[in-house]
């Protein structure tokens, strides 16, 4: 690129360099499987290296024009993390029509938008599927679950931190590195050093090592596509209980693994989040357990955490016969895993944070002037971060009942739409309505290509949203300015006008 | 008559030991519950009169309930005085207050043997007639009588007057007390619009709390007039349905509730009276005393009409376009659910299976709609239950300014009203008040799933209940009796939702403050002596 001379020309954009370099990893990782894959067969593994060569020849013409910006704007960050899982959805797209698995474009967008937002929906026959996509499939989810979990613990409390977007990942935070590659590269390690344990482990039970891959490469993710259609039914004991442990662990947090690493069982132990997160578990559990008239200890527990940690892996179908089972499992769906995990949901600290805010305003009934603190880990919650956590949340419940009325709109039962928005918004996937099993093909093209707008707002979190009120508030100062300096000109040419009538009118 | 109770109580500190006699032990709760059981009473002897001189079958059971009921009340108001009108008191008042009133409200159904059809057993009977007392006085509307032939003519009016008394009682608690409180939408509508509003009525809160009274009785008078006039309704129809109409309750004496009437003529003249009583009473005063523009200039009340135009017009459109039914079937049922619903009030007409006023038939979007106004319910200060429009509102205003506070951290937004700054604290506790409102919801959906109900039944009646509507969706669609629905104790947990979503949730919660101090203080529990 120097010989070709454009390095003193190149302007700088922080979104360009950021979706290149997003790019070229993905053509890594599909490079990737189209090798680990080529044994099974040639023609998808070639596709998948030709997509490899595309995204590398993009990313490198992008980064031979471009410089990345120094200190980027709130709206140009925003924008990055949308457009960059947007390349990635295209990207995924194009492989999945080129490759021909799937025929139909929305349908492809569909697959690769669940993919990416590590949601356990799929338009496929995964029993049909070849190698190197089923690998490409899997390494979607997993690549879904990186990025958000550097969005969450990476970019947005460091890039943002004037926004103090969501403080509550601060008290968590404050173990990882300050620096933003230190940091980085803190996540990728645990990230891919949890993928290798689970694929040994997954490996180590009766599945084989290409459904361990397939299945770590989810697990870690809290993704839940699977190889089987029926999902994990068809698997033995061992892995089930692997997976129940994998899933937990995946739902637990970066800190908490990044203490376990590291050793450090105090901070452990004094994690009231963790605590919380293992009592909700072992509660839900027993509640299913005793629920149902059919489920063993162990299904009870699979299903219990497979819907807080919004990983979607499913058992048996808990859509159908017990309600109570049903509704419990919409909680633990909304509520989520912990913070700075890849899992989607409120999570258990902002859930505990805003249940406290509720009890505190029942004792402000009685105690109207009272000063009463809320704190989280020992530390008290700064009130304007409350207000957001509150209003955010808000925003976060008013989305998901517009999703059920968009969902509704385009065909789904009321009850169905509203579990499917919730669901979807959480990155789970599977709920009463879809069914347990995530399978899509029995929806109309509507509901799914509606489904995907939810997928980026239940990944991305309110990112878009803010997003898209950054954008009106710059186009409405932009606008507000045009408007005031046309006025400004106007009543100049009219003061202007003045002036000459009036120094008309003596002669 | 809770209303007056409080009126009384907050207004006259200085005469209650005139009024009360210096004999009674000063205890705030037994006083005005007192107080309530007598005026309930009146009711059931005025019931028992027009029993009496009509089927004959239930008049000795309302005339012995109404003197169980006044003959306690009597005592316990002679016995006590108002003590201590702390904050936790006043919430004990309140919320022992509507337990007792739904206890005793029940004595006419059992006594009369209301519920016993074949195989039902005394502790069924027991439990249907606390729910249909508390689906009563709490106005929503709910039922559990299967067979409307069985009660007497007076039963049936007792059942409407104690939506009535129920409406009433919300009303004044709602625009007098819980202001003085600090609690509930008033101040906000003292933050809307400077100058007199609706707790400055008078510089008194009992003679706001009797205006509100006279608001209430004309208007109920007026609703007579306007059933008797249009063809169709007798007399007692008109004045069993004014009084539900008023109340915004929905009870009628008919199984097929309005529908029974079948006339476009009714229905208009009950879609005006649900709209009436949707819209906060104070606005009605300022109007009635010659202010017709208040109701223009309340940002509220514009917002109320906006969701009802707007829900309306969707719900006719999607019913007439994408279901079966002809555009007069889709926009009478239409415009009438929607305010029916929206206003709290759970009227409904045509529910046979296959008919347009059987909404758990309509597509499912317009189910939607109609979840959607179980939640919102309508104006503050008015007799309709639900969220209330005021707080949907401000959280909006809060949603937008903690995203503009993200871009602008030093930012100083307010929420506007109305074009006022509403103050911190308010936004505040309806923040609080949402999230406890949306955890009472999660609660009760997984309750009633575990209770054996499925879960489209289960989200619709906890949000119905809560919001004092009446009918929900799924199985207790319209056309369904909440006794074949639900299971015994899913009856008493519903009964009891319809009194936390009545008082607003908070007073309900903090009842039992005061009971678990005086536990604290004479049994050894606890870190106090």
């Amino acid at each position: 690129m120097r010989g070709l001379g454009l390095r003193e020309t190149r302007k700088a954009s922080y979104l360009l360099l950021t979706v290149s370099n997003t790019l070229i990893g993905a053509g890594v990782v599909s490079g990737l499987c189209s090798l680990l894959g080529i044994v099974d067969d040639s023609g998808d593994s070639l596709v998948l290296a030709v997509a490899c060569g595309c995204a590398f020849a993009f990313g490198l013409l992008v980064r031979a024009n471009y410089v990345t910006q120094q200190s980027p704007t709130t709206a140009t960050v925003l924008s990055t993390l949308t457009a960059s899982w947007l390349t990635l959805v295209a990207y995924s797209t194009l492989v999945y029509m080129l490759s021909g698995t799937i025929d139909r474009i929305d349908d492809a967008l569909v697959e690769s938008a669940a993919g990416f937002s590590t949601t356990a929906l799929t338009t496929l026959d995964v029993s049909e599927l070849t190698l190197p996509m089923t690998l490409w499939r899997a390494a979607t989810q997993w690549m879904g679950g990186l990025i958000g979990l550097v969005a969450g613990v990476v970019i947005l409390p460091i890039a943002l931190q004037r926004w103090r977007l969501a403080p509550a990942e601060w008290i968590i935070n404050d173990e990882f590195a300050r620096s933003k590659r230190t940091r980085t590269r803190q996540v990728l390690t645990i990230y891919s050093a949890l993928t290798i344990v689970f694929f040994a482990a997954y490996s180590a039970t009766q599945m084989g090592i290409k459904n361990g891959l397939v299945i770590a490469l989810t697990t870690v993710s809290t993704g839940g596509f699977s190889t089987a259609v029926d999902s994990f039914a068809s698997f033995g004991l061992s892995t089930v209980i692997v997976a129940t442990l994998a899933m937990a662990i995946a739902g637990s947090g970066y800190a908490v693994i990044f203490w376990a690493i590291r050793g450090r069982v105090q901070p452990l132990l004094h994690s009231v989040e963790l605590r919380v997160y293992l009592l909700i578990l072992v509660l839900g559990a027993l509640w299913v357990w005793l629920a149902s008239d059919t489920l063993a200890w162990y299904e009870a527990l699979f299903t219990a955490v497979s819907a807080l940690s919004t990983t979607g892996f499913t058992l048996v179908d808990w859509t159908t016969d017990n309600s109570a089972i049903a509704a419990l499992l919409l909680v633990f769906i909304a509520t989520g895993a912990m913070i700075g995990s890849p899992a989607g949901g409120l999570t258990i600290n902002r859930a505990r944070i805003l249940v406290a805010f509720a009890r505190r305003e029942l004792r402000r009934q009685l105690h109207g002037s009272a000063v009463i603190l809320l704190k989280s880990g020992g530390r008290v919650v700064d009130e304007r971060a409350l207000e957001r956590i509150s209003g955010f949340q808000i925003a976060h419940l008013g989305i998901c009942f517009i999703a059920a009325f968009v969902l509704a709109a385009a065909g789904m039962d009321w009850l169905d739409a509203l579990y499917t928005g919730i669901s979807v918004l959480s990155t789970h996937g599977p709920g009463v309505g879809i069914g347990a099993f995530g399978d899509l093909s029995n929806f109309s093209q509507l509901i799914r290509v509606a489904l995907v707008p939810l997928m980026l707002l239940g990944h991305l979190s309110l990112v878009p949203l803010m997003l898209v009120i950054v954008w009106v508030g710059n186009f409405n100062k932009s606008a507000r300015g045009f408007l005031r300096r046309r006025t400004t000109r106007q009543s100049s040419n009219k003061d202007w006008d003045l002036t000459e009538q009036q120094t008309m009118e003596p002669t | 008559m809770r209303g007056l109770n409080f009126a009384r109580l907050v207004s006259s500190r200085r005469s209650t030991r005139l009024r009360n006699g210096p004999v009674g032990r000063p205890n705030t709760a037994l006083h005005v519950m007192g107080l309530a059981l007598v005026f309930i009473a009146l009711g059931m002897l005025v019931c028992a009169v027009i029993e009496l001189f009509s089927t004959r079958r239930d008049s000795g059971a309302l005339a012995l309930a109404a003197l169980l009921s006044g003959g306690l009340g009597s005592m316990l108001w002679w016995r006590t005085r108002v003590g201590s009108t702390r904050t936790r008191e006043v919430f004990a008042a309140v919320g022992w207050t509507w337990i007792t009133i739904v206890l005793f409200g029940g004595i006419p159904y059992l006594l009369a043997g209301t519920f016993a059809t074949s195989g039902v057993g005394f502790v069924e009977q027991l439990v249907n007639a606390v729910f249909e007392s508390a689906s009563g006085y709490s106005t929503t509307g709910s039922t559990v009588l299967v067979d409307f032939e069985r009660p007497g003519r007076g039963m049936l009016m007792y059942r409407q007057l104690s939506q009535w008394y129920g409406g009433m009682g919300i009303v004044v608690l709602a625009v007098t007390v819980l202001p003085y409180l600090g609690v509930g939408g008033l101040d906000l509508v003292t933050a809307e619009a400077p100058g007199p509003t609706s707790d400055r009525l008078a510089p008194r809160i009992s003679q706001t709390a009797r205006r509100l009274w006279l608001i209430y009785v004309v208007f109920t008078l007026a609703m007579v007039g306007m059933y008797f006039v249009v063809p169709g309704p007798s007399l007692y129809d008109s004045v069993a349905h004014a009084l539900t109409t008023a109340a915004t309750g929905g009870f009628s004496p008919y199984e097929s509730s309005i529908g029974h009437f079948n006339s476009a003529a009714v229905e208009m003249v009950v879609i005006a009276g649900m709209l009436f009583g949707g819209v906060n009473f104070a606005l009605h005063w300022r109007a009635f005393t010659g202010d017709t523009r208040a109701y223009w200039r309340d940002a509220e009340f514009r917002t109320f009409a906006a969701i009802i135009l707007v829900a309306a017009s969707f719900v006719i459109a999607v019913l007439w376009l994408c279901d079966t039914w002809t555009g007069v079937e889709a926009l009478r049922a239409g415009a009438f659910y929607v305010v029916s619903l929206g206003t709290s009030t759970g009227y409904s007409i045509g529910t046979g299976v296959a008919s347009v006023g059987n909404y758990v038939l309509w597509t499912p979007v317009a189910q939607l709609v109609i979840l959607f106004l179980f939640v919102v319910g309508a104006s503050s200060g008015s007799t309709s239950g639900g969220m209330k429009i005021i707080r949907l509102r401000v959280l909006a205003g809060h949603v937008i300014r903690s995203v503009r506070r993200a871009q602008q951290p030093h930012a100083v937004i307010a929420v506007k009203h109305g074009g006022v700054a509403v103050r911190e604290d308010i936004v505040t506790r309806m923040a609080g008040f949402f999230l406890v409102y949306v955890l009472l919801v999660c609660t009760g959906v997984v309750i009633l799933a575990m209770l054996g109900s499925d879960l489209k039944t289960a989200v619709g009646a906890t949000v119905s209940v809560l919001g004092n509507m009446g009918p929900a969706l799924g199985e207790a669609g319209p056309s369904a009796s909440f006794a074949e629905t639900f299971s015994l104790p899913s009856q008493l947990f519903l009964a009891v939702y319809m009194l936390v979503g009545r008082l607003e949730i908070f007073p309900m919660l903090l009842m039992f403050v005061v009971p678990y101090q005086f536990l604290r203080q004479k049994l050894p529990i606890g870190g106090y002596a």
